[in-house]
């Protein structure tokens, strides 16, 4: 036991310091403890679940042990910046004022197609027009785009936007009533029936789904009914 | 903090179980290597009768273990220390001298592998 407990924060300081030296592009969306603690779950959980020779307490210790170190880590990564930056990284300057930071872009293993690339999929097809582009710990690109290159917003403008409806709340899905978000957004069963009603439906569970704004807005999606050896829509 | 504090927790549980077992384990595998040697010796003293005494006493000490023994270690190697009880048990019963000696010896180094496995060193975190 005690041996499978030291192997385990061994691999996962192993891996840790890997994925750190391999760089942010392979990390995708997580930060690379929690990568690595997915990775090593996953197949820690695998293994006795196979293997029936192999007591539960194989698989059950070092699960634990990750589960408690990682949340050691993010704990104290909160508290610290050193710790934080050790274990996640920090956020790079890929663009600064349309310039390519290509000593970044060196250190992070990164070839200027591959940004052309991810400046792309952010509609961006001049880095002249980026004003800052960061490579966040998680892996991921944020581009900020220069003061005149930038979209004009409805307050620069000066337009009223008071009267456009921002918050939207499910209130059905797929049949299924979200009481909490009726509750939250101050209707009742009574107020939903008679919404129902207006649209000839019976119960939630005619409904697809059911959207509320803030401004009051309605919108219903009835539930399409398929037989179901055919596939074809009944009604 | 109470997730720091629950993290610690978790962690001084483990190590601390992983302790009791390394010392339980110990207890058991030095338990048993007595058993064999005993029964070593009082067929070394040609009394197979308590020889054959003593081997049982193993055999049934190393069953009422086999519960605790199986939850923390593979089952592989606990089924092969059983299958060498059981021909040291034959063994003795028939008067195969060689045979017993040799099963004595393989059980006493089988225990201390058993032994070794739990215990907390760099060769086995290695």
């Amino acid at each position: 036991m005690v041996t499978s407990f030291a192997r385990t924060l061994i691999l996962y300081f192993l891996i840790i310091f890997s994925l750190r030296v391999m760089g942010k592009r392979q990390l995708g969306e997580l930060q690379p403890s929690e990568l690595v603690t997915s990775i090593l779950i996953s197949d820690l959980a695998a293994v006795p679940m196979q293997d029936l020779g192999i007591p539960l307490i194989q698989g059950v210790v070092p699960i634990l042990t990750l589960f408690s170190v990682e949340l050691l880590i993010s704990a104290f990564s909160a508290r610290s910046v050193r710790i934080r930056s050790f274990f996640c990284g920090r956020t790079s300057v890929l663009i600064k004022n349309g310039v390519i930071n290509q000593r970044e872009l060196k250190k992070q293993r990164i070839n200027v197609t591959e940004l052309l690339e991810e400046l792309r999929l952010k509609d961006v097809f001049d880095p002249r027009q980026v004003g800052c582009a960061y490579l966040e710990t998680n892996g991921t690109l944020s581009v900020q785009l220069m003061a005149g290159e930038r979209p004009v917003t409805a307050s620069q403008m000066q337009v009223d936007t008071s009267t456009e409806p921002e918050l939207y709340t499910t209130l059905i899905a797929q049949g299924r009533l979200l009481s909490v978000n009726l509750k939250s957004c101050g209707r009742d069963r009574h107020w939903l029936d008679a919404q129902l009603r207006k649209n000839n439906l019976q119960s939630p569970k005619d409904v697809y789904l059911m959207v509320i704004d803030n401004r009051g807005g309605v919108l219903l999606v009835p539930q399409e009914h398929f037989d179901k050896r055919s596939g074809v829509k009944e009604g | 903090m109470r997730y720091i504090t629950g993290a610690l927790s978790v962690l001084l549980v483990i190590i601390g179980t992983a302790t009791v077992n390394s010392r339980h384990m110990v207890a058991i595998t030095g338990q048993a290597t007595a058993y064999v040697e005993e029964s070593l010796a009082a067929e070394e003293a040609d009394s197979q009768t308590d020889a054959v005494q003593t081997a049982r006493a193993l055999d049934h000490f190393w069953n009422g273990h086999r519960g605790y023994l199986e939850s923390v270690l593979m089952h592989a190697e606990l089924d092969d220390i059983t299958v060498t009880i059981s021909d040291f048990i034959s063994a003795i019963e028939t008067g195969d001298k060689d045979a017993v000696h040799a099963n004595g010896r393989l059980l006493c180094v089988q225990f201390q592998h058993l032994a070794e496995l739990e215990l907390f060193r760099i060769g086995n975190i290695l």
